[in-house]
């Protein structure tokens, strides 16, 4: 190996594994080196998750299908992210309108079957995971209307 | 040994270039699989209220049109297959890093991060820096018509491979001093693991529809959490005690296939870091003289 080489792998030995590191201290994202949060918090026996419903002219619901993002969880992180925001209920329509405009676009290339929408609705369920059957209550965080 | 000559020689004792080969081939093909079926044109139509940049992906600018991204999906999915070929190393492998960097962090762009795809990002850059085609690749092929030299051995064949189990060992650490930073030895103790497998049946499709069944028995529940956290924490044991290897390298597989099997969490372009731990020369060599042993032995027996 050469010695200028032998600098360059030497910086990315140091480089990569400094910044890993620094990662972990930091206890934060500094992409795409990562400090592993994930699931390391406490969970207990409620939980909470964001819907997303298409509603037809005569007020009828039904689920949007998986294909329409964003779903399940990443949609609920979405929603809690937006909730904190000072015009929360615009950017939660805003989101409730996209969900609606892509489902449509999905709808029309015949990628997801389904009846034309009328509008969207956003949910929070909170569910008590402690109890048999799980209780559950419901919440409307945003509605959008196509007119 | 001091410990300077232990460091030199874990990261630069000498190596042929099959092994980083092989590492180089089956990890950008597995990158490829993982990711076959991921169109990234999809994030142009999600709500643009929830975009919020990797710094990466906030570096190129605003988000480009499905037709770009669906684009720059097809021209990183072949700069991958490119790469496991083993094609024109700084290119192939140079486009496959800043296409990576790129679409996977769009992954973690819309308010909720990503954290599982950084990795594999780290590990094509130190393939990208290495001599990683050398050997089992097409520039090797066209390098020995040229030259009909073989590479002789290197530490240019070593340091990638150790550097890539570091990765790895810092990365399980990390996850591992998260939960006892977060949440203390009540990770542990407490039924939360319980309580995060029966939610996930509201939050994720997993294949096995086990995790509540797991979850009505707190001690299982309480081991597997001990389980985890000893096995991610003591990853880094790994790099040097041999015996314990294949325990912690193979736990730590299981670990991540069950967290996909009952947690429906996908974490398969990470474990295509894995290929490091295995010395596919040495695999190679053992297969083909069990094969040669067991030819012979039929051509004995007719």
């Amino acid at each position: 190996m050469t010695r200028p080489r032998g600098l360059v792998v030497t910086a990315t030995i140091t480089l990569t594994i400094i910044l890993s590191l620094a990662a972990l201290v930091r206890d934060r994202l500094l992409w795409p080196f990562s400090h592993y949060p994930m699931y390391s918090g406490l969970y207990g026996p409620r939980t909470a998750i964001t819907r997303a419903v298409a509603v037809d002219a005569a007020g009828k619901e039904w689920p949007l299908p998986s294909r329409v993002e964003p779903s399940g969880l990443h949609l609920h992180i979405i929603a809690d992210h937006l909730r904190r925001q000072p015009d929360a209920e615009e950017r939660l329509t805003r989101v409730a309108g996209a969900l609606g405009r892509e489902y449509e676009r999905l709808r029309t290339i015949g990628v997801v079957e389904g009846a034309s929408l009328a509008g969207v609705r956003i949910y929070r369920d909170s569910i008590q995971t402690a109890t048999k059957p799980h209780a559950r209550s419901t919440t409307l965080l945003a509605r959008w209307s196509e007119r | 040994m001091n410990a300077r000559d232990r460091l030199r020689d874990f990261f630069f004792a000498r190596s042929t270039a099959t092994n980083l080969g092989v590492c180089r081939a089956l990890f950008c093909a597995a990158l490829f699989f993982c990711f076959f079926g991921y169109d990234p044109g999809q994030w142009a139509y999600w709500p643009r209220d929830a975009w919020k940049p990797v710094w990466f992906v906030g570096l190129i600018g605003p988000l480009p049109s499905a037709t770009t991204l669906s684009v720059v999906g097809i021209v990183w999915k072949v700069s991958l297959i490119v790469a496991a070929l083993g094609l024109f190393r700084l290119v192939s492998l140079g486009v496959a890093l800043v296409l990576s960097a790129y679409v996977l962090g769009l992954t973690g762009s819309f308010v909720k991060d990503n954290y599982d795809v950084g990795l594999p990002v780290i590990m094509l850059f130190v393939l990208w820096v290495a001599r990683s085609t050398d050997a089992f690749s097409l520039d090797a092929v066209i390098a020995r018509r040229r030259s009909r030299t073989r590479p002789s051995p290197s530490s240019e064949y070593t340091w990638p491979i150790a550097l890539g189990r570091v990765l790895l060992a810092l990365a399980f650490f990390t996850a591992g001093i998260a939960k006892l930073r977060h949440s203390g030895l009540d990770w542990i103790t407490s039924d939360s693991l319980r309580w995060l497998l029966t939610e996930q049946q509201y939050t994720h499709n997993a294949p096995l529809d086990w995790a509540s069944a797991v979850a009505n028995h707190p001690l299982l529940c309480h081991l597997l959490a001990t389980g985890t956290v000893a096995l991610e924490v003591s990853y880094p044991l790994a790099l040097f005690a041999t015996p314990l290897r294949p325990w912690i390298v193979l736990g730590t597989i299981g670990l991540q296939l069950g967290i996909h099997l009952l947690m429906g969490i996908n974490y398969l372009a990470f474990l295509a870091v894995n290929v490091v731990w295995v010395d596919w020369e040495a695999l190679w060599r053992l297969l083909r003289d069990k094969l040669q042993l067991a030819t012979l032995g039929a051509r004995e027996t007719a």
